[in-house]
């Protein structure tokens, strides 16, 4: 009880305020009476407008007839018809006396007025007048109440009451725009002058619509002659100018030419542009040099206008002007105005080049087409500057060199030169270079394009075969053997490394000239050296004798420069006789073509052949393009890793590969490959174990790292392996450990260790032949370990393959060092792993 | 033309009464109806020698009375749509439902005479 209290003691506070009884039944009363009071003046006033509406309607009824007859009336009717018009006269004379049925006239009036024409609605008209109507009208234009005036201006205007028309032109300045607006279709509609009065006096605005209704207005007047609006061009009023404007353009007053001119330097852009249209509409060529004067201080919609009045007038000699526009302006709707305006004024002068693509992407679906270089883009200048050229070449007009310099507001001039840079190197090096654009006003900049060799772009990819082996005839003579060399299709595929190798090259071949002319080739015998390139030349060009050529063009480009000994393959005969023919005793020129297998198929032959054959047959020698499939060029670039990189422990791989290749010349390259593993392995293996003897100090420490994060327990059993496997590197290892453990049992059990490992040291391994440059002792003591004890512990996973046999006994011990030395590692790891499992059961 | 039947279908008595007055002076006999309703009614039983609609009425439009007549009535009685709603759609509308003229107001009673006197010469 005493927590429900406190749970709604809040509430408590909240109390409903005292109301009287007598109050609410006040306001009850109250609400009544004044729901019964609205509802009383809603029907009250509803019956009254019904009422009046009613009486509106019979008064029209009552109206109707006598309109009609009034209408209708014609003299030619009969004297019944006649007598009974005289009667309705006096009626409705009567009738109009009170002013209700006035207003029921002038409405009846006014309705009948929108739905009959012609005679019916001319004679209406006379009956208003007739029947003095407009006087009600009259009367209203003196109400002080805008809305009262603007209905008898209304009325007057509806009726075609002419004789308002002074009464009415004093609202053409008045101060409330309503009857202004409808002052002004007044005086327009009730008089011919009333145009002429009106843009001579109204001072406001006139508005858009304004100006419709008031052309409209215009349009429907009868026997009206139009007056000359250029009069009104001179008005202070600019919305009369801008009026005025449009009126001449609609009624075609071409006799406003010079009056439109000053216009276009008119303050309001209104006007200009409408002025600029008036010009355009008129062939107003005088106007030319003020169009282009106000130009360049215009709006966007004014430059727009003068644009497209340039492209209606303007002449072959405003394109300078244009293509200034082009250049300058930044807006780009003026400057695809521009454009549109060059071309209309020059049919096709600019022609398309956006989102074109360049002609190179499709050169190399031509293959019988090298292309050198891209052709520049043009610039407008160049296309206009190129198109007037034609155009004058083709109407004989001689040809006006343009000064290479030209002031301000003339046309940019850009040039484009294009360089070749060293033109003796290779292909490749050609670099097309444009030249900065710059603008004489140095204000805008319009193009600065470095022009990149497309070539470049897409990785040089060209093709090339080399036909007319046929070619050589004993008797003919050196150059026309050489141009019956043909060339007929390039492909050159270019990586990063082949870059770096042509680099290499080069500076070891100083005097190696390249032609940009790839046709028949000629190379002369220089000093044995690397040759990576071949030199190709135009027939028609002279080939100079020191000249060797670049063949890097030729297919599959897998180099190995490393050792040029080992891939010197052919000689290369030159042009002239003398140096044609190789001396025996001199050193032969050879091409560095280790990219070509099939050269190095035929490398013997080609020695002894060189020294036997005349220079007829030097020819010959020239490798064949060979066609090498993706998969065998996988293969050759393998190799050629393997080459490189590889050690004996490829041999079982390069086996494998020999066993199971069919392409002679693939086979070819892996026996070579093998041999030169073979021929290089003591080098190897006497790095390896210096690099093995360096790493002992890091062998340690991964041991004593293992060791010490080992218990007691365990360091007894890793001691216990060590003494079995340790060499002296373990020993090191121990003596360290007996001078810096505390643990006595652990001390005890690595001076056994280091015992048996010195034990074992001591003794002299006889039943190894070794090399004496390559192993040491403890190698061979673990080398025989290994393949005696096989040790469950050192489970080396190397397989060496049966067809090894034939390898010398110095391989056999590489292959021992190598299993030695790559798996001393796991074999430490694997002892932490069996100590592991020891200690886990 | 004395004692031709006109049914004149308007909803715009102070329009219609002028072209009552104006036939009736020529000497037709003109029978008013101001909606759609009343002239079908009133052609369940008479059948006037022409008929002018306007084509905006309560109840029926213009339209649907030349429907009336020309698919229900089967008449072929000359008629004469007289309307301000005189866009080229409801002129070819109503030419095509059966209509023999179309005027759009504001219209020239003189005229609408002519073309009504025309029509019935057609007969």
């Amino acid at each position: 009880m005493f927590h429900k209290a406190l749970t709604y003691s809040p509430i408590t506070l909240i109390r409903a305020p005292k109301i009287h009884t007598d109050l609410l039944w006040d306001l009850v009363v109250l609400f009544i009476a004044l729901s019964v009071l609205y509802f009383i003046s809603v029907f009250y006033f509803r019956n009254k407008l019904s009422k009046a509406s009613k009486k509106l309607k019979e008064k029209k009824t009552e109206f109707s007839p006598i309109v009609s007859e009034f209408l209708f009336y014609d003299e030619t009717d009969s004297k019944e018809e006649k007598s009974n018009y005289i009667n309705l006269k006096i009626q409705i004379r009567e009738l109009l006396k009170d002013k209700y049925n006035r207003k029921v006239l002038t409405d009846v009036l006014l309705d009948l007025r929108k739905d009959v024409s012609g005679q019916t609605q001319i004679n209406l008209f006379e009956l208003y007048k007739n029947l003095e109507l407009h006087k009600d009208a009259y009367i209203k234009l003196k109400s002080w109440k805008w809305q009262i005036v603007t209905s008898g201006i209304l009325e007057l205007t509806k009726m075609q009451v002419s004789e308002s028309y002074s009464f009415l032109i004093k609202f053409i300045n008045d101060k409330r725009p309503t009857i202004r607006k409808h002052a002004e279709i007044a005086v327009v509609t009730l008089d011919n002058r009333g145009i002429s009065y009106f843009l001579d006096t109204t001072k406001y605005r006139i508005s858009e619509w304004q100006q419709l209704k008031l052309l409209d207005v215009l349009r429907n007047k009868e026997n009206f002659e139009i007056p000359k609006f250029k009069l009104w061009l001179t008005s202070k009023n600019k919305h009369v100018v801008l009026f005025a404007l449009r009126l001449i353009k609609y009624y075609n007053q071409n006799d406003a030419r010079k009056s439109l001119i000053p216009l276009i330097k008119h303050k309001s852009n209104q006007i200009k542009q409408e002025a600029i249209n008036c010009i355009e509409e008129f062939y107003v060529e005088e106007a030319m040099d003020t169009l282009k004067l106000v130009f360049w201080k215009s709006s966007e919609d004014v430059k727009m206008s003068i644009l497209s009045a340039i492209a209606t007038i303007g002449t072959e000699s405003d394109l300078d002007f244009l293509v200034e526009i082009e250049q300058r302006v930044r807006s780009f709707a003026v400057r695809s105005k521009a454009i549109s305006t060059i071309n209309e004024i020059a049919p096709e002068t600019i022609l398309p080049s956006e989102h074109i693509e360049k002609d190179i992407a499709f050169e190399n679906t031509i293959p019988d087409i090298i292309a050198h270089e891209d052709a520049p883009e043009i610039s407008i200048s160049d296309q206009l500057q190129q198109k007037l050229e034609e155009k004058n070449a083709a109407e004989g007009v001689e040809k006006i060199e343009e000064p290479e310099v030209e002031e301000s507001n003339s046309v940019e001039i850009v040039e484009n030169k294009i360089e070749t840079e060293d033109k003796s190197d290779n292909v490749d090096d050609v670099l097309v270079q444009r030249e900065t654009v710059e603008d004489l006003d140095s204000t805008w900049i319009t193009e600065q394009k470095d022009v990149v060799e497309p070539e470049k772009e897409q990785g040089i990819e060209s093709s090339i075969e080399i036909e007319g082996e046929n070619a050589l005839e004993e008797s003919v003579d050196q150059d026309k053997i050489l141009q019956n060399i043909e060339v007929v299709a390039e492909s050159i595929t270019q990586n990063q490394e082949q870059m770096d190798i042509s680099k290499e090259q080069e500076e070891t071949k100083e005097e190696l000239e390249i032609s940009l002319d790839f046709l028949p080739f000629v190379i002369e015998p220089q000093e044995e050296k690397n040759v990576s390139e071949a030199q190709v030349i135009t027939e028609e060009e002279n080939i100079e004798g020191d000249k060797a050529l670049d063949l890097s063009f030729l297919p599959l480009v897998v180099a190995n420069i490393e050792n040029p000994k080992t891939h010197s393959v052919s000689e290369v005969p030159t042009q002239q006789q003398d140096n044609i023919m190789p001396k025996p005793e001199s050193p032969i020129d050879f091409m560095e073509l280790d990219f070509l297998p099939l050269v190095e198929e035929h490398k013997e032959i080609v020695k002894e052949e060189i020294a036997t054959q005349q220079v007829d047959n030097l020819f010959d020698f020239i490798p064949k393009p060979h066609q090498i499939s993706d998969e065998e060029s996988e293969k050759l670039l393998l190799l050629a890793d393997i080459e490189e990189f590889g050690d004996a422990r490829e041999i079982p791989l390069l086996d494998e590969y020999l066993a199971n290749e069919k392409s002679p010349f693939l086979i070819e390259r892996i026996e070579e490959i093998m041999e030169e593993i073979v021929k290089r392995t003591p080098i190897v293996i006497s790095e390896k174990k210096e690099e093995s003897i360096e790493d002992s100090s890091l062998v340690r420490g991964f041991i004593s790292e293992i060791f010490a994060n080992q218990d007691v327990e365990s360091q007894l059993i890793l001691l216990n392996e060590i003494a079995i496997v340790g060499d002296e590197k373990e020993a090191a290892f121990l003596r360290t450990l007996i001078k810096e453990t505390s643990e006595a049992e652990v001390i005890e059990k690595a001076k056994e260790a280091l015992a048996i490992i010195k034990g074992r040291l001591e003794i002299e391994p006889s039943d190894v032949i070794l090399n004496e440059e390559s192993e040491t002792l403890q190698e061979a003591l673990l080398a025989d370990e290994m393949e005696e004890e096989t040790h469950p512990m050192f489970d080396v996973n190397f397989e060496l393959s049966p067809n090894t046999e034939d390898v010398d006994i110095t391989l056999k011990t590489e292959k021992k060092t190598n299993n030695k030395s790559s798996s001393f590692g796991n074999q430490l790891s694997e002892i932490s792993k069996r100590i592991k499992d020891i200690l886990n059961g | 033309m004395l004692n031709k039947k006109i049914l004149l279908a308007d909803d715009d008595e102070l329009f219609a009464s002028l072209l009552i007055f104006r036939l009736k002076k020529a000497g037709f006999q003109v029978t008013h109806v101001t909606d759609g309703k009343q002239a079908k009614e009133y052609l369940v039983d008479n059948l006037p020698d022409i008929v002018v609609f306007d084509i905006m009425m309560p109840y029926f439009s213009g339209i649907e009375l030349i429907d009336h007549v020309r698919n229900e009535i089967k008449s072929n009685i000359p008629i004469i749509i007289v309307s301000s709603a005189g866009n080229e759609e409801n002129v070819l509308n109503a030419l095509e439902m059966g209509a023999n003229d179309f005027m759009s107001k504001p219209v020239s009673p003189s005229e609408l005479l002519v073309r009504v006197t025309r029509e019935l010469k057609k007969m």
